[in-house]
């Protein structure tokens, strides 16, 4: 049975081998940071850290795409909370729009919703006088029902995307690597929001695990990430996130300990993780929340 | 056995989608004394009165200035169509065009600006006209957009204010508020938008002043302030909050809530009294009815109780003031009294007030069922009702409370024909989810026997007052309960019982059910440890064209039946053969089985055994263990696969280990799984030529293997 077991293993190896050849790699290297703020204005402290820590790329949240009430009781999908443009951008540093989409508007199928959003997004950037934007995001917390569904809409974004020479990524929850990956030129595997914020241990009271990033939430995805079949980049937590629980003021803070464990973790099962980092998000409280050694650690190639 | 494996995938994706799941909340807030309406709310409302006073029977239901625009050309009102003309180009360039798809170019921006800059100009020149009132809006409105605060001061100060009442006045009066804000007077602002009840405007203003000391201010400043109602109400809710975290089972509420403490709560009930006795307030059945809550919200029930029915009594100026006491009222007895018949007749009155009002309070053309009166039944329901008539041995009622909480929703969405268009793009049935579903799906077959009964029985004018009003609001779907029941008889193994209920299903019913993708495809009667009846994702939603010919479930029961029938009385060789059928239906209808739409409604990863269940695995394996001696070595060798592939308690268990971090795989050696994979591989040792092939290619075999050192 042993030989059974070796030459399985071996072709299980050749397989790999054979996946992570033939997929393309990750063309996009260097540091980024979210920046998920309505208003864009940034101040000297983050000014300072995007310089001190040379953060070549910011993919910033233009506008959410939300389901809307409209005629007749028929909801619609239609742009929300679209950020203004305050403030300039820094030199040297590349904008990439990114879109949240909230996921039931994938139970809407519209034809017409991937031209509206690149169209939108060209639009954002002539308005605002914003260059060098090479790229469009999108960010969905798709499942399995509507997966097929969003996937056929980002083919059709990627190819809107195409016509104004723009690439096209997508965001990746754990969950979502044991489906098959979406239609992109790379995902941004979010290495935030692990857990489960309901999940209490009922007789302490007190959260089972952080759900901002948990190690035993990452473990059991792990495996799925040397053959899945796009290149990935990978994004890290450093904010917090306050909430009153049944009387007791609960602080979630992005552990840093938590994340250099994820981090070496994850780029052991995939070197390429170390090509693209970006940080979760960029503000004023969550710089000061890290020491600036520890964000060049948490960049390090 | 790869396909344990597989299964472990899927797990792992549904214990996500499982953590995004929001459970359901019933902690409302019971305090409402302002509104209904917003302001923006009232503002449409009377706009559109307006609108259709002017234009007859010909008025679209919403505001459209091309129709208005050909109704007054018709009426050859000249001025009307200019204005219509104006305010369609303002409406227009001060639509929030950052969250419309068509984002303005800089171009577009510009020009936007030059309109309103040449429509403020117009409105200015029409303030002679008949219609100034909306021209001076007009001009109010785009000095807004053009961040002109100041002109927009002295003109309502110097000109607008003497306008004579309407929407228009009302509506320049609050972007003058909002000048006043922008300068700095916050407090003048503050009062016209408590005057206005435009609540979202006065979160912002008192968002730190909403203490028992800023109220107390508040009262000194201005007895009957307008901002009190507002401020009363929003304390209210805070301490229901605070309350409400104590309890189980309660999801925390709204942002931002300002945490009201028990000194507070006893300082905020001293000040109503001093209102009370000062008399300057001119509703004292609001002070009384905040009292009366807080005392509640103290567990001083007795002391609510009492002060409640004072504050029913009591006069206000606001009309929503006597509708919320009577609210309070309904809840604070339903807690206090025993269910008994006087509770019985109180509730029947009471409820069917609290219907009227929740109909009265939703608009004729509104797409949501919910509002205050049903949330206010909602948590009357799930925290006073079920509880205690539960308690007091009268689960008939309770279920109908239930009943009649769930089904409503879903009878006004389907009269309404929302969720209908979307059921047809789904076909999803919505009986199967809810809590009275959830419920009846939990109880005891026996109480749900009984409900069925209590149900059945005709109403006549012998039926107490309560049971009627029940009656009237819950839907009678005897087919509905006797399906569950065959379910639930199923699940008991309790084959006759399943068979009388099911046998009242008829198939069309059975085609309504989420489940038919399945039942069409799947059969209860595969061996499960051979092959996995796997379904693509999209056939796993109802569809119209989706049909089944044969209610399963009743074949299944009937066919146990007929397979336990004299089964101690077989030979050995014939009995190994029939309990090997029956395991392998035993297994196909557990939660594990590819066929457990048998036996309940929904398949998630995280099923486990059931209260009300007999464990069908456990039998499916002593049936197996019964068999494995009654054939050849071919035989014992499936039976002994059988046994290791039942997934009864796991061979292995992981811990966390925060040094490696990784899990470790702790062997559970008196596992039913271990012991039966040990079986299994001592059985291959001895037969080692003759291993079958699904044998030798299970993968879960080899891990143990490599993890036991075989």
């Amino acid at each position: 049975m042993k030989k059974v077991v070796l030459s399985l293993l071996g072709t299980l190896l050749l397989l790999c081998a054979c996946s992570q050849q033939d997929r393309p790699p990750l063309d996009v290297t260097g540091r980024a940071v979210y920046y998920w703020r309505t208003i864009f204005a940034l101040d000297s402290t983050e000014r300072h850290f995007l310089n001190s820590h040379h953060v070549e790329r910011i993919y910033c949240r233009y506008f959410d795409v939300v389901l809307t009430p409209a005629d007749k009781g028929t909801l619609i999908p239609m742009p929300n909370a679209t950020i203004q443009f305050r403030d300039s951008l820094p030199e040297g540093i590349e904008l990439v729009p990114t879109v949240f989409i909230m996921n039931d508007c994938m139970q809407h199928p519209d034809d017409s919703l991937a031209s509206r959003i690149v169209r939108r997004i060209v639009q954002m950037n002539e308005t605002n006088d914003l260059q060098r934007v090479h790229e469009i995001q999108i960010d969905c917390d798709y499942t399995a029902r509507n997966r097929a569904l969003y996937y056929d809409f980002l083919q059709q974004v990627r190819a809107e995307a195409r016509h104004y020479g723009m690439n096209l990524s997508t965001t990746i929850r754990l969950h979502q690597l044991s489906m098959p990956a979406p239609p992109v030129d790379y995902g941004v595997l979010m290495l935030y929001n692990t857990g489960d914020p309901n999940r209490f241990d009922h007789q302490t009271g007190l959260m089972a695990r952080n759900p901002i990033l948990d190690m035993r939430d990452v473990v059991p995805y792990l495996p799925h990430l040397a053959n899945y079949d796009l290149p990935l980049a990978a994004a890290y937590p450093t904010f917090t996130w306050q909430r009153n629980v049944h009387g007791a003021h609960i602080e979630h803070v992005a552990d840093f300990e938590e994340v250099m464990r994820c981090k070496q973790a994850v780029e052991q099962e995939r070197s390429e993780l170390r090509q693209l980092i970006l940080i979760y998000h960029l503000d004023k409280e969550n710089i000061n929340r890290y020491t600036s050694n520890q964000y060049e650690e948490i960049y390090r190639h | 056995m790869k396909r344990f494996i597989v299964i472990s995938l899927l797990a792992l994706s549904a214990v996500n989608v499982f953590g995004c799941a929001i459970p359901g909340t019933h902690n409302y807030y019971l305090f409402s004394v302002c509104g209904p309406e917003d302001w923006q709310s009232s503002v449409d409302r009377r706009c559109t009165e307006n609108w259709k006073a002017y234009a007859g029977s010909k008025a679209p239901s919403w505001f459209d200035a091309e129709t208005y625009t050909a109704i007054a050309r018709g009426k050859g009102d000249a001025l009307m169509v200019s204005y219509l003309t104006h305010l369609s180009v303002y409406l227009e360039c001060a639509h929030d065009a950052r969250n419309t798809w068509d984002y303005p170019t800089k171009e577009q921006l510009a020009e936007r600006r030059q309109q309103l800059i040449d429509i403020r100009q117009y409105a200015l020149d029409q303030l002679q006209s008949r219609l100034r009132s909306q021209h001076a809006l007009l001009y109010m409105r785009c000095n807004m957009m053009l961040e002109q605060h100041h002109d927009n001061l002295v003109f309502w100060e110097q000109t607008a204010k003497n306008y004579i009442n309407s929407v228009y006045r009302d509506m320049m009066r609050n972007i003058y508020a909002g000048a006043l804000l922008k300068s700095g007077r916050n407090e003048e602002a503050s009062q016209i938008y408590a005057e206005q009840g435009d609540q979202q405007s006065l979160y912002t203003y008192y968002y730190r002043k909403r203490t028992v000391q800023g109220i107390r201010e508040e009262y000194e400043r201005n007895p009957n302030s307008a901002a009190l109602p507002f401020l009363l109400q929003d304390f209210a809710n805070n301490a229901q909050e605070a309350y409400d975290e104590q309890q189980d089972g309660n999801w925390p509420g709204k942002m931002f809530v300002h945490t009201v403490t028990a000194m507070e709560n006893r300082q905020m009930c001293m000040l109503a009294d001093r209102v009370l006795s000062d008399h300057k307030t001119l509703n004292p059945a609001l002070w009384m009815s905040l009292k009366a809550w807080l005392y509640y919200l103290s567990n001083n029930r007795l002391m609510a109780l009492q002060a409640i029915e004072r504050a029913v009594d009591l006069k206000s100026t606001l009309p929503r003031v006597a509708d919320n006491a009577r609210v309070l009222r309904l809840y604070i007895r339903s807690m206090q009294s025993p269910a008994n018949p006087a509770l019985d007749q109180f509730l029947a009155n009471e409820l069917e007030w609290l219907s009227t009002k929740a109909r009265e309070e939703r608009s004729a053309d509104s797409y949501f069922y919910d509002n205050h009166y049903t949330r206010a039944y909602d948590r009357l329901v799930h925290q006073a009702l079920v509880p205690r008539y539960t308690a007091a041995g009268r689960s008939n009622e309770a279920i109908a409370f239930l009943g009649v909480y769930d089904e409503q929703p879903k009878v006004y969405y389907q009269a309404q024909r929302k969720l209908q268009s979307r059921n047809d793009e789904y076909r999803w049935n919505n009986d199967y989810s809810g809590d009275f579903f959830y419920h009846l799906d939990t109880i005891p077959t026996a109480q749900v026997e009984q409900y069925l009964a209590y149900m059945q029985q005709p109403v006549t004018t012998e039926t107490s007052a309560l049971r009627r009003w029940l009656s009237s609001h819950i839907r009678h779907d005897a087919t509905f309960l006797h399906e569950l029941l065959g379910t639930k008889y199923l699940r008991l193994a309790q084959w006759q019982q399943a068979v009388a209920h099911l046998e009242e299903v008829p198939l069309s019913y059975i085609n309504t059910m989420n489940i038919v993708p399945f039942m069409a495809r799947r059969s209860y009667s595969v061996e499960p440890w051979l092959q996995r009846q796997r379904i693509k994702e999209e056939d796993q939603m109802p569809s119209a064209g989706l049909r089944v010919n044969e209610n399963q479930k009743l074949q299944f029961a009937r066919e146990m039946m007929q397979l336990e029938q004299g089964y101690d009385d077989l030979a050995p060789a014939t009995r190994g053969q029939r309990a090997y059928q029956l395991a392998i239906r035993y297994t196909q209808a557990s939660y594990a089985g590819d066929a457990w739409y048998l036996t309940r409604y929904g398949k998630s990863i995280m099923d486990t055994l059931r209260a009300d269940e007999v464990n069908m695995l456990a039998r499916a394996s002593e049936l197996l263990a019964t068999a494995v001696d009654q054939g050849d070595s071919k035989w014992k060798e499936k039976m002994l696969f059988a046994r290791a592939f039942l997934p009864i308690d796991s061979w292995y268990s992981e811990e966390w280990n925060n040094q490696r971090v990784d899990n470790d795989t702790i062997l559970q050696r008196s596992s039913h799984q271990y012991k039966a994979l040990q079986q299994l591989i001592d059985f291959t040792h001895k037969n080692n030529a003759s291993t079958s092939e699904y044998v030798s290619r299970c993968d879960v075999l080899r891990q143990f293997i490599r993890h036991t050192q075989h």
